[in-house]
């Protein structure tokens, strides 16, 4: 299907051995002690506007996002598509309200993920440990697919995936791309991921400009693309949609609402909150991301643009392969190189962030609280940046001897188990009134079925639910059990209180949801390391 | 670590109300879930939502800059 492509494979070298200097390099960007766990894994809180803005962009817009947005354009239209639009565009006005009193909490009391808190303001370990699991196994499968995302652009360059070492199958070169992305993530930490997503961005705003620029009018306009794709939806009519049909459209609100909701419950996007130097620089970016979520939009009208093209992905390798099936076809080789080094780049930055994120989330709650208790700062970074290449390890076999389909499952069922951690993280930045045994049973509740009802619906995040007599409309199950979530920790909780299964203390005080923004970090600290 | 007064800020807090206007406006697919009236041959559907992704960005701004 892809012969080895000489020119595009060089532009895509050059620029990968560009981001893995860079990736070295940032070590020594804005300097910090990296034997303490909170510059590895949140490089010192130093973060202004600028930077966090290309961080969170590079971090929330993934290789997979890239992919797999436009193919469920191609394959399935309007719903499965395109409620990524107004769900990137509801995440903001969440964040604004929600991430200052996160951001103030954590920098006030030295917190470093989202546990953490939770165990202060419920005094609950239990509770803790379970938002610290939640996070971790729904980072998991992430991580994996932005594997699948470089899987993809080398497979386009025509690479040979599968190389035969001492009788084993081996992707040589994933695992190579792997091995340079452990080694930089481990010296330099979120530093490494924050300055490669400077040159992430700018590659892929260029390429999305150049593809707007080119392909529409090689198509013949945007009417002649909306004609194709109306006439994909005449010839299958059951399968594909242009518009909502009238019983997808609760879907459709349920799995924009849930997908906000849920994205900054994830450990890498509260990472890149937490690794900026004020409560406003955050607050500034909800106005200045959107321009990602724009560029999203017009994204995943390259899915339509592919159905004009006619272009059409054999089944072994289906619509995920629709994008770089249409660069191929469309346009000369070194651009092609360009944007699956663009697309490749795009992976490594969530990449590292989550193996961040949720080597965070394991050195410091389970680690640290369970295992080492008296772990010095030092073992404490050690263990993080073990962590965070077993992880990343963890999904590159994952995605090499795991079929691709189950870890898009996985982080399918990952979206439904992270939206059950709201009442705790975000709820808890209002009121501690709730009962950390309730919570625990909302929690525990929601994830299990939510996990049985994927099952029931066939491997897939939208069922419709039928109690008794009454059923519901075809909805995200995130949403329908993020409502049980909150009916049973509501419900609970004054029954919890009554019957003697006591609150937890709140160890934060209210003060610490509104601080100022960081003191400048002391010139001593600087000169170390 | 002292705090300033927050008087200001609880004043136009209030303002939050108006991010609101954006789900009400994004979660009710009948009022856009058609393809007339189009822009540049792209259906509504379409169109409209990449706007809203430019307003809602506008009033986020507004409302950093009011101090909400």
């Amino acid at each position: 299907m892809f012969t080895f492509n000489p020119v595009a494979f060089t532009v895509f070298i050059i620029f990968f051995l560009f981001v893995t200097v860079l990736g070295f390099v940032a070590a020594r960007w804005r300097r910090g002690d990296l034997n303490q766990i909170s510059e590895w894994g949140l490089a010192g809180r130093r973060f202004g506007t600028g930077v966090t803005w290309f961080l969170l962009g590079g971090d929330l817009y993934t290789a997979y996002t890239f992919i797999a947005v436009p193919a469920a354009m191609f394959g399935l239209g309007a719903l499965n598509g395109w409620f990524a639009v107004p769900y990137t565009i509801l995440v903001y006005p969440i964040i604004f309200i929600l991430m200052p009193k996160f951001w103030s909490v954590c920098k006030q009391r030295g917190y470093v993920t989202a546990a953490d808190f939770v165990k202060d303001r419920f005094g609950s370990r239990t509770l803790a440990l379970a938002i610290a699991l939640t996070g971790i196994i729904a980072t998991l499968p992430y991580i994996a697919l932005q594997m699948f995302g470089i899987q993809v652009s080398l497979a386009a360059l025509g690479i040979p995936l599968n190389v035969s070492i001492g009788g084993f199958q081996v992707d040589l070169p994933l695992l190579i791309a792997f091995l340079i992305l452990a080694a930089y993530t481990y010296t330099s930490g979120l530093r490494a991921p924050a300055m490669i997503a400077m040159v992430k961005d700018i590659m892929i705003f260029t390429v999305l400009i150049v593809i707007l620029i080119v392909l529409p009018a090689k198509l013949g306009g945007f009417g002649a693309i909306f004609a194709a794709v109306a006439k994909k939806h005449a010839g299958s009519p059951t399968t594909f949609f242009e518009f909502l049909s009238p019983k997808q459209t609760w879907a459709y609100v349920t799995l924009a609402l849930g997908s906000a909701l849920a994205l900054f419950l994830y450990p890498h996007s509260l990472t890149g909150v937490l690794s900026s130097n004020s409560k406003n620089v955050v607050k500034r970016n909800t106005a200045l991301l959107p321009i990602y979520s724009l560029m999203l939009g017009l994204l995943a009208l390259t899915g339509y643009m592919a159905i004009a093209a006619g272009i059409k992905p054999p089944v072994s390798l289906g619509p995920n392969y629709s994008i770089p099936l249409l660069i191929n076809a469309e346009f000369p080789s070194w651009f092609a190189g360009f944007a699956f080094a663009a697309i490749s780049i795009g992976a490594l930055v969530p990449a590292a962030v989550m193996s961040i994120a949720a080597a965070n989330l394991f050195t410091r709650n389970i680690y640290k609280e369970y295992i080492s208790p008296n772990a010095s700062e030092r073992a404490e970074s050690t263990a993080a940046k073990w962590a965070s290449l077993v992880l990343k390890f963890g999904a590159v076999l994952f995605i090499v001897y795991i079929p691709t389909t189950q870890v898009i499952n996985f982080q399918l069922l990952g979206g439904i188990w992270i939206l059950q951690t709201l009442p705790a993280v975000f709820l808890g930045l209002y009121t501690h009134w709730f009962n950390r045994w309730a919570l625990l049973i909302g929690w525990l509740v929601a994830e299990v079925l939510g996990t049985i009802l994927f099952f029931a619906a066939g491997l897939k995040s939208v069922y419709a639910v039928s109690i008794g007599g009454a059923s519901f409309p075809l909805m995200y199950i995130a949403f329908s059990m993020i409502i049980l979530n909150l009916i049973l920790s509501i419900v609970l909780t004054p029954i919890f209180n009554v019957i003697g299964l006591r609150r937890g203390s709140d160890l934060t005080s209210p003060a610490d949801y509104d601080t100022e923004e960081a003191l400048p970090v002391e010139v001593g600290r600087e000169a170390l390391g | 670590m002292s705090t300033q007064p927050r008087t200001r800020t609880e004043r136009r807090t209030w303002l939050r109300v108006f991010l609101i206007i954006p789900f009400i406006v994004l979660l009710y697919p009948p009022f856009y879930n058609h393809n007339d009236p189009t822009f540049i041959g792209i259906p509504f559907f379409y169109w409209f939502p990449l706007l809203w992704v430019i307003i809602t960005a506008i009033l986020t701004a507004v409302l950093y800059f009011l101090g909400a």
